[in-house]
């Protein structure tokens, strides 16, 4: 089923009625934005086997937005600040994720982070869409996070330096080299 | 395989799902949100005004204005007809004390009374900033800059009425008043990234002030 076109970004009067805790702008707010957030934070979090988180962290990104709409800076579009907002709680996410295994696999030998699949494993049985998860799961999550904002979100450089709080070169060398190695890892596994 | 292709090919096959159903319902319903004041409350707060007011006594409560005895001249009691003088002493009669020599040149209307004036609470910079965010959302853009000015009085290391003040008065079309709250943004601003857009927006404005 094909979604009603909707605006690409919210209208000022519906934002500051959000802001001043109108529920009606505020489902019309979320409306507009849940597809985008959602979609960048179960690409975030899916590969890793965190799939499921995708929808609270959905939901939080929004929590703190309205907790923050007074500080809005009108110098950025509203989808850029929720992607930005978006873009840190996933990465926080796969962060404590990651300091889990490492407690785990320091307690127990048997219980090693998972290994990364081989370019073989990638191809074998798999459809496209499971290949490239797998893939970017061998990425670092930021490297992953600058990928995703720039493909599938269109954010340019600057933003994407100020969601991960980096310079505009790191944003280029990151996007470079996980183009790289995706690049690597899809075509030796479609060879 | 190009960048451009990898890119391609990554939006061609790896489609995210739609945000489940009823997630918007979710999220507004866990919204904190500001829930009216209940009757018991109301009750309350009205009940300790009240007691607080006679605590304070009557140094609160403005008093009436002085009577005049010109106006209000004490009626001599009549006696009624029949009635023993014995029994009740005789009315006395009070005259009206003599007008001022000038009393007919004066003001006949009685002196205002002075009531002390109900001073508004003080709004918080928190109300002012949304109240601005919405009158600048109604093109209401000097209000909403002087709303913005209360809130940077009340708060003078915020940089975000000086950031607010610096694009709503450039857009009402006072660079002068826009440039010197860009600076203040500027001066204020914590975060060295933003602080390269500040200044290209104060060069800006500088060259549109030059003759």
């Amino acid at each position: 089923m094909r979604r009603p076109e909707r605006p690409d970004e919210v209208e000022r009067s519906v934002l500051s009625a959000a802001a001043g805790g109108d529920p009606e702008a505020a489902r019309r707010f979320v409306l507009l934005y849940q597809d985008r957030v959602y979609a960048l934070l179960w690409r975030m979090l899916r590969p890793r086997g965190l799939g499921a988180d995708a929808e609270d962290l959905t939901q939080e990104t929004f929590l703190r937005a309205f907790g923050a709409l007074h500080r809005y800076r009108p110098t950025a579009k509203v989808s850029t600040w929720l992607l930005t907002i978006a873009t840190r709680l996933a990465l926080d996410a796969l962060r404590r994720q990651g300091r889990r295994r490492e407690a785990l696999a320091s307690r127990r030998e048997e219980m090693l982070p998972p290994r990364p699949p081989s370019p073989a494993e990638l191809t074998e049985g798999r459809s496209a869409a499971a290949r490239i998860e797998l893939a970017v799961a061998r990425l670092s999550p930021e490297h992953q996070a600058v990928i995703l904002l720039r493909v599938f979100h269109d954010l340019d450089y600057g933003d994407i330096a100020e969601a991960l709080g980096v310079e505009r070169g790191t944003v280029k060398s990151r996007l470079s080299r996980a183009r790289q190695q995706l690049r690597e890892l899809l075509s030796e596994g479609g060879s | 395989m190009s960048h451009h292709d990898l890119d391609e090919m990554l939006r061609q096959e790896w489609h995210a799902p739609p945000a489940p159903v009823g997630l918007e319902e979710r999220v507004v319903a866990a919204i904190p949100r500001r829930r009216p004041m209940p009757w018991r409350a109301i009750l309350l707060a009205t009940a300790a005004g009240v007691l607080m007011a006679l605590a304070l006594g009557p140094s609160m409560v403005p008093e009436p204005a002085p009577r005049r005895a010109a106006e209000t001249p004490v009626q001599p009691k009549v006696k009624p007809a029949g009635q023993s003088s014995l029994l009740t002493p005789p009315a006395r009669l009070v005259l009206p004390p003599p007008p001022p020599p000038d009393a007919a040149v004066r003001d006949p209307k009685p002196r205002p009374v002075v009531v002390p004036r109900r001073v508004e609470p003080a709004a918080d910079y928190e109300t002012l900033m949304r109240e601005s965010l919405g009158l600048m959302a109604r093109g209401e853009r000097m209000v909403a800059a002087a709303k913005l000015r209360q809130a940077a009085a009340l708060r003078p290391r915020a940089h975000t009425p000086h950031q607010r003040l610096c694009a709503t008065l450039q857009a009402a079309g006072r660079p002068k008043q826009a440039l010197s709250h860009c600076r203040e943004w500027l001066r204020l601003e914590t975060n060295a990234k933003y602080k390269v857009t500040i200044r290209r927006r104060i060069e800006r404005l500088e060259a549109e002030l030059r003759p």
